[in-house]
């Protein structure tokens, strides 16, 4: 039986069981991270949707490799959706540029709006580190995760060298650890 | 050239996705035997779990979870045990048997399996209720044992989930379009089927509509032998060459 109170990582030792109702309310769960961060990282609403598409589908298939003493189940499934739309990224032959969130997109309005303002405060708090960081630094980690540049395009990029690269996106990660700790951000796994 | 050495350094670029595919299976193969590195990604990853929380949050559309689903189940379908061969086999989940008729052997079955993986015993149902799709489905049975040709018609971006197959009969008697998954068209609309050939223009075969979610025949009035690609379209009613997006297309076997 799949309920509410159901952990992901129960959710994920049903789908191992290939109990399609958990991957349905995993889905449910995570769908508007997943979505988001998708469509952050294609800036195509069609593109986001298929990369979502594959990665539960992934998710469904892969189950078995799931290591739960590794990740918790909400950073597996997002580091999915991550891999994916990084691939589509890199199989285009042009960039996005990053995307206008104004542009008519429909904000989530359908959450628990507990669950809802949880993830905006955190959210917040999250945006809030990255600011906190100095320009090259924010600007490493956004062209890394948000834009799916490798290490050697970064410095390509930016015209410095390769290893300059590797020791900001450390230290800025470093540096965002101390600042979320700060801020109480939950980074432990569930 | 990457030495164990500087390998250390990759961790920021390996939590972050920035690693070349050549790049990340050398620092993988490096972090397998190196505690302090499994220590620093375990940590940073840490940090990279909340950078989604990042994005302002957008709401994916509710067809999305549709075809999530259609296709999930579309593959337990095509790993479940597909028809009841004669002699009876229980059909996945508790459903009713399908007995075929006689002529459908074991090796049919399996041409089946192979061809047609979502054609499943959801059709049981559907068939007990349509004598016609009964009769339709015992044709099509017939010409596969008899040695057609089975050619898998994938979905097109336009309509994931939705699969179909081409039945093409020995000795060039007509086709027959087995289709599953496809929704209902817009109002006054339907679906066309095409078969194409090289480069000549599409040829139009016939018209359908979606029967439901089950899988449906479509008895098509033509033979597709000669032609190499079928595909479906959505049109405003018979027409003459496509307009409409494809929803289906792939290539004919010979």
């Amino acid at each position: 039986m799949v309920s509410d109170e159901q952990s992901d990582n129960d959710l994920i030792a049903a789908i191992q069981r290939r109990d399609a109702r958990a991957l349905e309310k995993l889905y449910d769960r995570h769908r508007v991270l997943a979505y988001s961060l998708a469509l952050r990282l294609l800036g195509s609403p069609g593109d986001a949707e298929d990369v979502v598409q594959e990665a539960f589908l992934n998710v469904w298939r892969a189950a078995h490799t799931f290591r739960a003493d590794r990740s918790s189940g909400r950073s597996w499934v997002l580091s999915v959706v991550h891999h994916r739309a990084i691939d589509k990224l890199r199989n285009r032959q042009s960039r996005p540029q990053s995307v206008a969130l104004e542009e008519g997109m429909n904000r989530a309005d359908s959450m628990d709006v507990w669950q809802d303002v949880a993830a905006r405060l955190t959210g917040q708090m999250v945006r809030g580190a990255l600011d906190a960081l100095p320009r090259e630094q924010r600007e490493t980690i956004e062209l890394a995760y948000f834009r799916g540049y490798t290490q050697s395009q970064i410095a390509e990029h930016l015209d410095i060298p390769l290893g300059t690269v590797k020791g900001r996106m450390r230290i800025a990660l470093q540096k965002l650890k101390l600042l979320l700790e700060g801020s109480q951000v939950e980074l432990s796994t569930e | 050239m990457n030495t164990d050495e500087n390998e250390h350094d990759q961790v920021g670029a390996y939590v972050l996705d920035a690693l070349s595919d050549e790049e990340r299976l050398a620092f993988e193969r490096h972090l397998a035997g190196c505690e302090a590195c499994q220590a620093e990604v375990a940590d940073l990853q840490r940090v990279v779990d909340v950078l989604p929380l990042a994005c302002d949050a957008v709401e994916p559309s509710p067809a999305l979870r549709d075809r999530l689903m259609a296709a999930i189940e579309a593959e337990q379908d095509e790993r479940a045990p597909l028809v009841a061969i004669p002699g009876g086999r229980t059909a996945p989940r508790g459903r009713m048997r399908w007995r075929l008729p006689e002529i459908v052997g074991i090796a049919a079955a399996a041409i089946l399996v192979i061809g047609l993986g979502l054609w499943n015993v959801h059709l049981q149902q559907q068939i007990n209720q349509d004598r016609s799709a009964l009769a339709y489905q015992q044709q099509v049975a017939q010409a596969i044992a008899a040695g057609a040709a089975v050619s898998s018609i994938p979905a097109t971006s336009k309509s994931p989930g939705a699969s179909a197959a081409v039945v093409q009969p020995r000795n060039r008697r007509p086709a027959y379009l087995i289709v599953q998954g496809l929704k209902p068209a817009a109002a006054r609309h339907v679906y066309e089927v095409w078969f194409i050939r090289g480069h000549a223009k599409p040829v139009p075969v016939t018209v359908f509509s979606p029967a439901g979610s089950e899988p449906q025949v479509v008895p098509l009035p033509m033979s597709a032998s000669g032609y190499t690609l079928a595909a479906v379209t959505v049109e405003p009613g018979r027409v003459q060459a496509p307009t409409g997006p494809m929803v289906l297309a792939g290539p004919l076997t010979a």
